[in-house]
């Protein structure tokens, strides 16, 4: 291993509460230079009271964030400076222009003369807004609000960008163009704290993940690491032709299966690792004379895992 | 600086909605101009009359008041008639005196001043006239009495020794130097101006709520923008949108109804001081209102109220001593005064500093109620 990089954000026991609810129950996390970091959870979870307090937003009841070495807080306008923070519901003035928008918030950040102009005009092109730059925001769809939304953090080029739950309600198409758009900044050096409730653009995008319910971080690793801590259970769907029952016995019989079960022209088993016993489960279904028609290997997902975490489901 | 950003995002979005354009920059310029021609005796000059006793002196009044565009108010006194436009209540006003002599000898009280002179020109030669045909028609009563040449020439001389002749004389009163008569749109457009820049600014407080409801205030604060410089930089918007709204009606009926506003240093301190009351205003009403348009038609309803109750709606004559205390409670009726005082009698920022105080105070507290509120909708939720 090498020596691990500097964090650019650290999260040490956050806390929030209101009133009697715990919103954030002592939440330590860090993120390093270039890494995505996701917040998995549902909603409710604590996903945005926590990225608010790391924006510097909301006060904390306890713990502490730093963010570029600098202390987060309300008052921190040091560490403010060094991120881009893009709240869950779009932040915009719909009566001023998309352009309008870029350089009200560019100017906030601190930028002006040619360098607002020119980041103003690779925000707009880099949010596929420049032919509607000077229509106000009032007249966009809702992906190109998203868009802009996000844009608008990135217009200081930040060294952390917080996007909360950045594709809420978009368009399949303006969804897969932002977590791509997401993706290259990472690739750039950009380090990102991304909140989701779609367990699909926490495994495509995160490097890390934390799985967040009723305010507390209940597991963290990579995807691979966290669906490990399911046992490494894989399920397989095998379709076959002819009769399946002695296929079914047979395969029970199989030190690497766990469960199998016969279905409408197809055996699920559930075995400790898919790829590795995939052929000697092959063989002996082929013994048995049934016909093999496809094979599908489905490893464990993050649903999986936080049903198998929090006795919940990801989405209601 | 970026208070100023912050600001000048409120006076852009003003000035994209065509619906505050309208209630901005026209309607209260509209209101102007049809209140003064309503209730401002339209473009007719002020007169008040003392008429004197006798036949001659009441057939002279009598004719003067018939005569077109010209409606004079009765006076008791000369002295009382010369307060009356030493005071602005009369752009002149014309003393008949009781009949006696040969001569009647009429006075025309004016006031110092091209437009003055003008009245007085108008009233000489009412008088004039008027006077000829008295003669004339006294002359031919005479004759119908004694109808021969020689009986008539006699008629004629004791005519001319028992009826008066005309003269008219200037007198001139001067209160100050820089007294000047009150036009007709004069008093009406400064209540205009505190009626619309309060109701104006109130009314536009719901531009606060719409930001904090489309979370653009809050998304500031995540820049590093501190909560007092988003603070100022609302509330210098909202000044800024009260200063617009003063200036435009200042300005606009200065050019097109010649409405005198008074000198411009303690005209444009009294506008600053209201501006700022009415920013206050408008930022506490932000605040304290969670639906921008309920907090829309609650502002519009609380600036009427307060410019009905400040006195901005009806002539200052119709309050009652009671009413007048009462006005006094709130700022409408200090800008008020303080207009009255720097365009009725040209008085400077000196004769002035009680309203001015009473402006600024109010300034303060409002401004520092509203701030607070304001910081709270901010940092909580
Ligand atoms: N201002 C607030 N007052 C009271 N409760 C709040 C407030 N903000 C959030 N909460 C509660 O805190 C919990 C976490 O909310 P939130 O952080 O918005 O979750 P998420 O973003 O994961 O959906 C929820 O139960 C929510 O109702
Ligand atoms: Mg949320």
């Amino acid at each position: 291993m090498e020596e691990a990089a500097t964090p650019l954000l650290v999260c040490s026991d956050i806390r929030k509460t209101y009133g009697d609810l715990v919103a954030v129950d002592d939440v330590s996390f860090h993120i390093l230079p270039g890494e995505t970091y996701g917040l998995l959870g549902p909603n409710g979870a604590g996903k945005t009271t926590t990225i608010n307090i790391i924006a510097g937003i909301l006060d904390a009841d306890g713990g502490e964030v730093r963010v570029a070495g600098q202390p987060m807080n309300p008052r921190a306008t040091r560490a403010k400076a060094a991120v881009g923070y893009v709240p869950q519901d779009i932040a915009l003035y719909p009566d001023l222009t998309a352009s309008e928008n870029l350089v009200f918030f560019g100017r906030l950040v601190g930028l002006s003369g040619t360098t607002l102009k020119e980041r103003t005009r690779e925000i707009l092109e880099l949010t596929g807004l420049t032919s509607r730059a000077e229509d106000r925001t009032a007249t966009f769809s809702g992906g190109m609000k998203r868009r802009l939304n996000i844009g608008i953090g990135l217009i200081h080029s930040p060294q952390l960008l917080i996007l909360d739950e950045p594709t809420v309600g978009v368009d399949p198409q303006s969804r897969n163009a932002i977590l791509e758009s997401v993706d290259a900044m990472a690739n750039n050096g950009m380090a990102v704290l991304y909140t989701t409730h779609y367990m699909e653009e926490a495994e495509r995008l995160c490097d890390r993940i934390g799985i967040i319910d009723d305010g507390k971080i209940v597991a963290e690793g990579t995807q691979r690491e966290l669906v490990e801590k399911l046992g490494g259970h894989d399920k397989l769907h095998i379709g076959i032709t002819g009769h399946g029952q002695p296929a079914v016995n047979a395969t029970a019989m199989l030190d690497c299966v766990i469960r199998v079960s016969l279905g409408d022209a197809a055996m699920e088993l559930i075995v400790s690792d898919a790829r590795s016993s995939l052929a000697e489960i092959v063989n002996t279904i082929v013994e048995t004379g049934a016909e093999i028609t496809g094979i599908e290997i489905e490893e464990p997902n993050l649903e999986a895992v936080f049903l198998h975490l929090t006795g919940k489901a990801l989405r209601d | 600086m970026k208070a100023l950003t912050i600001a000048n995002v409120t006076l852009r979005r003003m000035v994209r909605d065509p619906l505050s354009l309208f209630f901005v920059f026209v309607f209260p310029l509209l209101l102007v101009l049809v209140i003064g021609a309503t209730f401002g005796d339209g473009f007719q000059p002020r007169i008040g009359i003392v008429e004197g006793n006798g036949p001659t002196a009441e057939a002279l009044a009598a004719r003067l008041r018939a005569l077109d565009g010209f409606t004079p108010r009765t006076v008791g006194s000369a002295n009382e008639a010369a307060d009356g436009v030493a005071r602005g209540a009369y752009e002149a006003a014309i003393v008949i005196p009781n009949d006696g002599g040969n001569m009647l000898a009429v006075q025309v009280v004016v006031r110092q001043g091209s437009s003055a002179r003008q009245i007085r020109t108008v009233i000489e030669g009412a008088v004039a006239t008027e006077a000829a045909s008295l003669r004339a028609a006294d002359v031919l009563v005479a004759e119908g009495l004694r109808p021969n040449l020689r009986t008539a020439l006699a008629t004629v001389d004791r005519v001319e020794e028992r009826v008066a002749g005309f003269s008219v004389v200037e007198r001139s009163v001067d209160d100050s130097p820089n007294e000047r008569p009150i036009g007709a749109f004069d008093l009406g457009a400064a209540q205009q101006l505190v009626l619309f820049t309060f109701l104006t600014s109130l009314s536009g407080g719901a531009a606060l709520i719409q930001s904090r409801q489309w979370g653009v205030s809050r998304r500031m604060l995540a820049t590093p923008t501190s909560a007092a410089t988003v603070i100022t930089g609302e509330a210098l918007g909202r000044f800024g949108v009260a200063i617009v709204q003063a200036l435009t009606i200042a300005v606009g009926s200065s050019l097109f109804f010649g409405v005198y506003w008074g000198p411009l240093l303690p005209a444009g301190i009294i506008i600053g001081l209201f501006a700022a009351v009415s920013a206050g205003a408008s930022m506490l009403l932000g605040s304290l209102v969670d639906n921008d348009q309920q907090a829309g038609s609650l502002g519009v309803f609380l600036g009427l109220a307060a410019a009905a109750l400040g006195g901005a709606m009806v002539p200052p004559e119709i309050f009652s001593p009671t009413m007048r205390n009462i006005s006094h409670l709130l700022p409408h009726a200090w800008a008020l005064d303080a207009f009255t005082e720097i365009v009725r009698r040209g008085g400077g920022v000196g004769d002035i500093l009680i309203e001015l105080g009473m402006l600024a105070l109010f300034a303060v507290v409002i401004l520092v109620a509203a701030a607070t509120a304001f910081r709270k909708t901010l940092t909580t939720s």
